[in-house]
């Protein structure tokens, strides 16, 4: 978190998440060049990079798309997501890497420019052993550049919550297209199991998670109660202390915190990237959203000064040991009263 | 184990990850880089051989055969060691 805009905020926990990732990096190109060389002499290093810098910009931008699904699993997958947007940057520039050398190679040597041959060399769009494979890596490269470039918080500030969301939702319509450019690209030509079972067991993973998280997901937004005003929601001693439980009340999540013999709820979206902050947990004070640290105060869901990220509130009222939830949302930054824990109730925990 | 790391909560922007959390992050990153590292040496492996092709940066040799414009210009030369053809 930070109230003004640096290139990058850097923390202890971000320089080791990018040095393990950049080794990782490296590591990778290493052993397919090195290993490449060995194994296929005839392959120039020339060849051997272009392969795998392709090659190791999938397999990131699926270790990217994973990462969503399995925090939704088990929260200990957390650390991976709070930089996740690194990892996002440095796909596109190893996929750009990938498209510069590709370009320059089979490109770069005759009479007209490299990126018009590019376009215009192959043009059988309705050929799929022959498909010009090139122009999806193209778009995708588009979609990522556009990400890796919008991906600081001053352009989710400026752009809103929502509209960059929505851009980066993009990544999916990325990930379709790189699959396709491969799929009717080096496997057109590279027959071998070695290579087309992993890119299935891929796309198997990726869309396998999601559907799962989807599936699990789903009983959530299930509105128990219809037509009311005021929403049940769950027992008190169902609340972990300085923790959350989430509940649909209208048509939004709702996140009820209990701490400290109060109980309040506000929305489950932060507005940093909708992080379900009914995830998070009390620390110092504020409602602490799990992906990113963003904070709340409990009774306002305003960030505490001079951070000024608000978020609607609800109120709430407890009948003997029952919480409830009014349906209607208050303006973010609204201040609602409290309930307070009956001291039986909150002696039982 | 699980309940135990439940129990913890990680913010990013802390000093120190909780322990519990901390040492599964260190666990699944060294996983990752050891699954990298296994699919490139896979990924390597898997690739077609290129019988008898060299690429010849810089080297100008003479070939006599068709050109075709479409789809795109080709030089379509007699398959070398094929007598006729």
């Amino acid at each position: 978190m930070s109230i003004t805009y640096g290139a990058i905020s850097w923390n202890r926990q971000k320089r080791i998440y990018d040095t393990v990732m950049v080794s990782g990096v490296l590591l990778y190109l290493t052993v397919f060049v090195v290993l490449g060389l060995v194994a296929r002499p005839e392959l120039t290093v020339e060849t051997l990079l272009i392969r795998a810098l392709g090659t190791c910009s999938l397999v990131l931008l699926h270790v990217v798309l994973a990462i969503g699904p399995l925090c939704r699993f088990d929260r200990r997958f957390l650390p991976l997501l709070y930089n996740r947007r690194h990892l996002g940057v440095t796909t596109f520039l190893v996929a750009l890497a990938h498209a510069a050398f590709a370009t320059f190679q089979f490109h770069a040597f005759g009479n007209v420019s490299p990126f018009l041959s590019l376009l215009i060399s192959n043009t059988r769009y309705t050929s799929i052993p022959d498909f010009p494979f090139e122009s999806l890596g193209i778009l995708a490269l588009g979609i990522l550049f556009v990400m890796a470039a919008t991906s600081h918080d001053f352009w989710l500030a400026n752009l809103t919550a929502p509209v960059w969301k929505a851009l980066h939702m993009l990544v999916y319509l990325a990930y379709v297209l790189v699959v396709g450019h491969v799929g009717l690209g080096a496997l057109q030509v590279e027959t071998s199991p070695l290579l087309v079972v992993p890119l299935a067991c891929g796309v198997a993973l990726v869309v396998g998670l999601h559907v799962a998280a989807a599936v699990t997901e789903w009983p959530r937004d299930a509105e128990p109660t219809r037509g009311e005003d005021w929403i049940e929601v769950c027992r008190v001693d169902e609340i972990p202390h300085n923790r959350a439980r989430i509940a649909t009340v209208g048509k939004e999540r709702v996140a009820v915190f209990r701490y400290e013999g109060k109980v309040s709820a506000v929305s489950n979206v932060c507005q940093h990237q909708n992080g379900p902050l009914g995830e998070g947990r009390i620390v110092d004070g504020c409602i602490t959203c799990p992906w990113h640290g963003y904070q709340y105060r409990t009774e306002t869901g305003r960030a505490p000064e001079p951070f000024s990220e608000k978020i609607p509130t609800f109120q709430v009222r407890i009948d003997g040991e029952v919480v409830f939830v009014h349906r209607c949302p208050n303006p973010p930054g609204t201040f609602v009263e409290p309930a307070v824990v009956a001291a039986p109730v909150e002696r039982m925990r | 184990m699980k309940d135990q790391c439940d129990d913890e909560f990680y913010v990013g922007y802390l000093p120190r990850a909780p322990f519990l959390i901390g040492r599964r992050a260190r666990g699944v990153a060294l996983a990752l880089v050891a699954c990298g590292v296994a699919l490139a040496a896979v990924l390597v492996l898997g690739q077609e051989r290129l019988a008898g092709g060299t690429f010849e940066f810089l080297r100008y040799r003479t070939f006599v055969g068709v050109i075709r414009e479409q789809p795109y210009p080709t030089l379509e030369v007699p398959r070398p060691g094929v007598d006729g053809d």
